[in-house]
């Protein structure tokens, strides 16, 4: 099988799954914590580590469209320290945020399922899209796009909310903000795993469209996160401490649910997407850290996955657990590791491939050339 | 030449997948809708010794569409309890996830701190536009009341104030409004105040009346004070009013009201927004400024009802002290905002 082509995707597909990783699980716990630490200045909060996290992928998507991690031509030591590293924060941000997701589907879509059952059938699937490559989960996430923007339209067209706009003031910048940044760390940072995928532009790509793409998944991802927690903080006010899964709290503030009853199949069915498609990268990051150490083989994926499921089933078990954890001294290895390896490797690259040095631009899958070298194989992708 | 294999891997892993959900889906005990008693009413009261007294109301059906209103009751040391045992009572697992209305004594509002309520929210057991209610009768005979038109009381209640959302009148109060008027400043919040009258085998529901609580005191608001309070608390698109001047009479329709407060300083200022439309058969004959003027000193008289009977018994009904927070005014940080703020009250209105 060649694997070679599995971690090229397109820029586009790079905004969409840059646009998953930061959206997916902010949605969910975090604002009840932002709130319970920050009170009316949550939303503050978000646009802070959000305008900080798009910055961040920026940065990544100027090391990868040298190349993914593993292709660049790091000294042997530092891409070893790297590769634990990023596959130990990978491992722990995959557990601890996957719990909050099969909290969510155990407790709120089904009544009280045992999580080893959701996380088997969560990390089999994970596990699948992670073997198959960074290609295939960048697909996978721009065929199942529409079924997103259909939710975020429904919600828009339907929406019934009383915004109590007093709930935001007094705006002031206190230090709330910086303990709420501080203690939720985990949360945020989620571009590492992104640095395991190179990007090349498409055969067919025009500029302009790239910078509309750009343009719309920035504001995006703004007005998803941002203006979820503005939503939030309206509607619960300070009560919002007490208030979980602010994603399908919010969702289910339309017309359709005070008349008839709640409608929030759309926000479901689009959530779990986006939690299938963020936990396999995390997964993917996890596989090819340990392809660094032990070269290509077919167990890796399998071996990331029972890692993951073992730490959620049996070391973490429950929210109360996990928000221990995640609010431990854990969160800053694991944030700082994302933010220095981004900030090490784009120094490195810059260094490296300066403009004269800068080598030709890595073949997309649809370059002839590269189809006379390693044609692929039948029933590959 | 290399062999084709037999079966492609990706099905077979597919089919694993498959094998493995359906086993799992055998084997956990999930209970399907025909298991499930679905709750459209519930009550919630105090019992003794600090228990909780919890009814439900269910629709049951027959095969010849005969609908029959069930309720149950149960008592316990908490509402997870109770529900554990009502699943017993009832021989269903019992749901409240369709609940449309929670009838909740004084009691409860005056001496459980929220404990039942965040319960039900934090858990998630209702859904968050359920609605709340209370009312100086036993929330178990709101619930079993019957009414007139064969329709069980919660459900029916639980219809009504869907429609009254945004009627002049009484304000609909949902357990998620409940929980954000309670966190703000001053934790007062409102709700609607049901009277029950039964004449012979039938009762009748009242829906003019709210009651007002921070948890210590609590206050019934008659029609002039609800009314009031309904101009400032939320949009209105529906209601009516009746004009005086000289000898003539006339009424008016709300098409639409909003209102804004303000905070500067130790004054407050209140103001409502309101477009009304004549009925009037003939209108070149109404003097607009007078009706206006009719109008104003009405509707301000039923705000300012509001305030000072909320304000006699230390209830921020409009959440004045939240707006000095919100507008850095000092006074928020005083325990005693009420007494130092004064109110003006501005109608600003339009007749067509």
């Amino acid at each position: 099988m060649n694997n070679k082509l599995n971690d090229r995707i397109y820029p586009e597909q790079f905004l969409l799954l840059a646009f998953i990783s930061i959206m997916t699980f902010k949605v969910v716990m975090l604002a009840q914590y932002l709130v319970s630490e920050a009170g009316n200045e949550a939303y503050i909060a978000m646009t802070v580590m959000i305008s900080i996290e798009i910055m961040m992928c920026a940065l990544v998507y100027g090391i990868i469209s040298y190349g993914s991690l593993p292709r660049l031509d790091l000294p042997k030591g530092i891409r070893y320290v790297l590769a634990l590293l990023l596959f130990v924060t990978s491992m722990a941000k995959c557990a601890l945020l996957a719990s909050e997701g099969v909290s969510y589907v155990s407790t709120t879509i089904y009544d009280n399922v045992r999580w080893s059952y959701v996380c088997l059938a969560l990390m089999l699937v994970c596990c699948y899209l992670a073997y198959k490559g960074g290609k295939v989960i960048a697909r996978t996430a721009q065929i199942l796009f529409w079924l997103m923007a259909l939710s975020f339209a429904f919600h828009v067209v339907f929406a019934k909310t009383d915004l109590q706009f007093v709930n935001l003031l007094p705006l002031e910048f206190s230090a709330d903000i910086a303990v709420a940044c501080d203690k939720y760390l985990v949360w945020f940072g989620d571009y590492s795993c992104l640095l395991f995928l190179s990007v090349s532009k498409s055969p067919n790509a025009k500029g302009k469209r790239l910078a509309v793409w750009t343009a719309l998944a920035i504001i995006g991802t703004f007005v998803c996160a941002v203006g979820l927690m503005v939503i939030f903080v309206c509607v619960f006010g300070d009560s919002g401490a007490i208030v979980g899964n602010a994603f399908l709290n919010v969702s289910s503030l339309n017309k359709i649910a005070f008349m008839i009853g709640s409608m929030d199949l759309p926000t479901v069915c689009s959530w779990v997407v986006m939690c299938t498609i963020r936990l396999s990268l995390l997964l993917y990051a996890g596989k090819e850290c340990l392809k660094i150490f032990f070269g290509e083989k077919w167990w890796l994926s399998a071996v990331c996955a029972l890692t993951a499921y073992l730490l959620i089933v049996y070391g973490i078990g429950n929210l109360k657990t996990g928000y221990s954890i995640a609010t431990s001294a854990l969160r800053y290895f694991v944030y700082f590791t994302d933010f220095i390896a981004v900030i090490a490797l784009y120094i490195f690259v810059h260094v490296k491939y300066k403009k004269a040095n800068k080598p030709k631009a890595l073949p997309s899958p649809q370059n002839p050339a590269l189809k006379q070298i390693s044609p692929p194989s039948q029933g590959e992708e | 030449m290399k062999k084709k294999p037999f079966v492609n891997k990706k099905w077979i892993v597919i089919l694993v997948i498959i094998a493995l959900l359906v086993t799992f889906d055998l084997l956990d005990d999930q209970k399907s809708i025909s298991t499930r008693a679905i709750v459209l009413a519930m009550s919630l009261d105090k019992g003794q010794n600090e228990r909780y007294d919890l009814g439900i109301q269910l629709l049951k059906t027959d095969k010849n569409n005969n609908q029959e209103y069930l309720t149950f009751y149960q008592e316990g040391d908490s509402v997870s309890d109770i529900l554990e045992t009502m699943n017993y009572n009832v021989g269903a697992t019992v749901s409240l996830a369709h609940t449309m209305v929670i009838v909740v004594s004084q009691d409860i509002l005056l001496e459980d701190k929220d404990e039942a309520l965040r319960y039900l929210l934090e858990n998630q057991v209702v859904t968050y536009n359920t609605m709340l209610v209370t009312s100086g009768d036993k929330p178990e005979e709101l619930l079993s009341a019957k009414l007139s038109n064969g329709i069980g009381s919660g459900y029916y209640l639980g219809q009504v104030l869907r429609t009254v959302a945004a009627d002049f009148g009484v304000v609909p109060v949902s357990i998620k409004d409940y929980f954000m008027l309670r966190y703000r400043i001053g934790g007062c919040i409102y709700m609607p105040y049901v009277t029950l009258e039964k004449q012979g085998e039938n009762s009748y529901l009242g829906l003019t009346k709210m009651y007002a609580t921070n948890g210590q005191k609590g206050l019934i608001l008659d029609e002039d004070a609800t009314k009031g309070l309904s101009l400032v608390a939320t949009s209105l698109s529906n209601g009516s009013l009746t004009y005086r001047y000289a000898d003539i009479t006339g009424e008016a329709d709300i098409v639409q009201s909003f209102s804004n407060i303000s905070v500067k300083n130790d004054n407050a200022k209140i103001t409502v927004n309101v477009s009304l439309r004549d009925t009037s058969n003939v209108p070149d004959s109404i003097d607009e400024t007078k009706c206006l003027e009719d109008i104003d000193a009405t509707l301000t008289g039923y705000i300012n009802k509001c305030y000072e009977d909320c304000k006699a018994q230390n209830l921020d009904i409009f959440y004045l002290g939240q707006y000095c927070y919100a507008f850095k005014n000092p006074l928020a940080n005083e325990a005693e905002y009420l007494d130092k703020l004064t109110v003006d009250i501005v109608i600003d209105g339009n007749l067509k």
